[in-house]
């Protein structure tokens, strides 16, 4: 108490009141979240301006009120148009807006790991307000060639088919795309609950950011990354879908600005744009309501440059920049899997490879449903462990025949032993690569699992039993086996003895536990 | 064809024609061009400009009393306001807004110097809450 009576006592008898001279403007006219200002002479593009609401309140309801940021986007002749980031009913015709000179920015720190924030960096979760030391522009530019060095460190995201086939590394752009409901939001939440697995010292931050979802969905997504722990290092941006469009469009850059931080810092960081199809709606009304002209699909003629210049912005520094890097996992909607649509295309061809969600797959059980065909990571088995490389280098390949002899085996019964045991291969693969949601498997148990699998130890298990079989087979490994997980683990290899050790572990599991194979 | 353009159209030669025939000579414009329509248009754009123009060449001084007329030119011949001024501005409006608390803003229609005590104790709170 005595502290910070002396502390305020300082503040005052220090705080010196400056005269101000700024430069103004005054709303002409305010309507849909823009507001049109006479005045703000050399305003910036981008610039942050304030909207006067002290100006003949008295100063107790001056205190009491909260600052109104808007953002000069347009730079006309004779005016400014602004857009609103808040309550736009509290602009009024002839309201004072002052330029500050900056470029919007928001609150970045360590502050805000574990918060819930809107697109401006307020706390928007019930806690205290966040003060943090430092503020980074929502809008900069990304860094170039020489700052940056190529991806190699793998960001394991806990999925199997995911780190198997399309491996995805720290510094990445790895777009999640697929049709409503098919699990875009689970692979990229299990992404961040799978940092648990990961050492404190190499786990990224997570930053998840929600744009145009409902709040309900949001308070679900925090509350399950709460519950498992992921919380301590994860932080939440959340731009609703009652929010205003502005706020939908900064929220992406407000995540891209905290990761930033991060990565300046020279740490790693993860962040989740969901979804960037909503933001580029909101786009698509902030522009029409500043009377840009539409292009395709009415959506305005710079949104490749905007979801580019976002997206570019993730990296992986060089050594001599601190060897931090921002993962980007950017998520488009699709309607009736038609990737061809004006957004998807953009996303696609800005990003470093895809994971296609289907429908179909998603309704015949197969979770996560990725299609192995048209998904790609460009990074491609750089961003893999020497011990993933070794088990699912030909994973790829042999589910892809799978799929093709699987369509040709519907013409013919007769076939030869090879292709039916291709077959037989493909099917078990298919099943060990299904994963339930909310249980992202560490690497090492990844490895495990899929090296028993395509070694043919485990051929005659039975698949609607893979699951439980699963988890019985890592009790086993656990008890019996108790260093070869582990060894993978640190070593981050497979090396022949454990490769060995494995396979004896199924041998003996299959004693233990006939219940889970096929009687020979 | 917008209406800002007639209404500009207008303003300047507003100083070289009577009001009357001004008009008279707008209408006849807007008729043989087809934009009749767009008169109350027309009329609003040009109010505004007129507005507009009456905001650049006016300086406002917010006290929060009444203040005689050398007062304010003493205080506009201060460093910190008569930085603000430009020998465009030709009228001096003199407001009495008791919630500044004290100290004077004076205002021109795009810059601001703000010395007013509620403003000093807005900032003295802000720094307080963010420290």
């Amino acid at each position: 108490m005595e502290h910070i009576v002396e502390k305020l006592k300082k503040q005052i008898t220090d705080f010196a009141p400056k005269t101000r001279s700024e430069k103004i403007g005054v709303v002409v006219t305010a309507a849909d979240g823009i507001a049109e200002v006479d005045g703000l002479d050399d305003v910036m593009m981008g610039e942050m301006v304030l909207f006067d609401l002290s100006e003949g309140a008295s100063l107790e309801s001056s205190l009491a009120s909260q600052e109104l940021l808007g953002m000069a986007l347009n730079l006309e002749e004779e005016t400014v148009k602004v857009v609103i980031l808040g309550d736009a009913t509290r602009v009024k015709e002839g309201m004072t807006v002052r330029a500050t000179g900056s470029i919007l920015s928001i609150p970045v720190g360590p502050e805000l790991i574990g918060r819930v924030v809107d697109s401006l960096g307020e706390a928007i979760d019930g806690g205290l307000p966040i003060v943090t030391k430092s503020r980074n522009p929502i809008e900069r530019k990304a860094y170039g060639v020489i700052e940056r060095k190529s991806v190699s460190t793998p960001l394991h995201t806990g999925w199997k088919a995911i780190d198997g086939m399309v491996p995805i590394g720290r510094g990445q752009r790895e777009l999640i795309i697929g049709d409503r409901q098919t699990g875009k939001t689970v692979v990229a939440i299990d992404t961040i609950l799978n940092q648990l697995s990961e050492p404190a010292a190499t786990r990224p931050i997570c930053i998840y950011v929600a744009i145009g979802q409902k709040e309900s969905k949001v308070a679900r997504i925090v509350e399950q990354l709460r519950a498992k722990g992921a919380m301590d290092y994860t932080i939440v941006v959340s731009a609703s879908v009652s929010s205003s469009a502005a706020l939908q469009f900064i929220a992406p850059y407000a995540g891209a600005a905290i990761g930033e931080y991060f990565m300046d810092a020279g740490k790693d960081a993860l962040v989740v744009y969901d979804d960037l199809s909503k933001h580029a709606v909101a786009y698509r009304q902030m522009s029409l309501l500043l009377r840009r002209p539409p292009g395709r699909e009415a959506y305005p003629g710079d949104i490749f440059y905007l979801h580019s210049r976002l997206l570019e912005r993730a990296a992986r520094l060089s050594d001599q920049m601190g060897g931090g890097s921002l993962t980007a996992l950017p998520i488009i909607e699709t309607q009736e899997n038609d990737v061809s649509a004006y957004i998807p295309t953009n996303v696609i061809s800005i990003t470093d490879g895809q994971i296609y969600l289907e429908t179909d797959l998603f309704n015949k059980g197969i979770r996560p449903a990725i299609n192995v065909g048209v998904s790609v990571s460009r990074v491609g088995s750089s961003a893999q462990t020497k011990a993933m490389k070794k088990v699912a280098g030909k994973l790829r390949l042999e589910l892809a025949q799978f799929r093709e002899l699987e369509a040709f085996v519907q013409f013919s019964s007769d076939l030869d032993a090879d292709t039916k045991m291709r077959i037989e291969k493909g099917k078990l693969m298919v099943e060990v690569l299904k994963q339930d949601k909310s249980v992202p498997m560490p690497f090492e148990r990844q490895v495990a699992m899929i090296y028993v699998a395509s070694s043919g130890v485990m051929q005659d298990a039975i698949h609607t039993k893979m699951a439980e079989l699963e988890v019985a087979y890592f009790a086993h490994l656990d008890t019996q086996y108790p260093d070869v997980l582990p060894g993978i683990a640190s070593t981050r290899d497979l090396s022949s003895e454990a490769q060995d050790t494995l396979k004896a572990a199924m041998e003996s599991f299959k004693k233990t536990r006939p219940e889970f194979f096929v009687a020979m | 064809m917008r209406a800002s353009w007639y209404a500009k159209a207008l303003i300047d030669l507003s100083s070289t024609l009577p009001e009357d025939e001004l008009v008279t000579r707008l209408v006849g414009t807007l008729k043989n061009n087809n934009h009749l329509h767009m008169l109350p248009q027309v009329v609003r754009a040009y109010e505004r400009l007129l507005l507009r123009k009456d905001r650049h060449s006016t300086i406002t001084v917010t006290t929060e009393r009444p203040y005689e007329q050398s007062e304010v030119s003493a205080l506009l011949r201060k460093d910190d306001f008569a930085r603000a001024l430009t020998v465009t501005h030709k009228r001096v409006v003199r407001v009495v807004d008791p919630t500044i608390v004290g100290g004077a803003i004076v205002r021109t229609s795009s810059l601001r110097v703000d010395r007013s005590y509620k403003r000093a104790l807005l900032d003295l709170y802000r720094s307080l809450i963010t420290a």
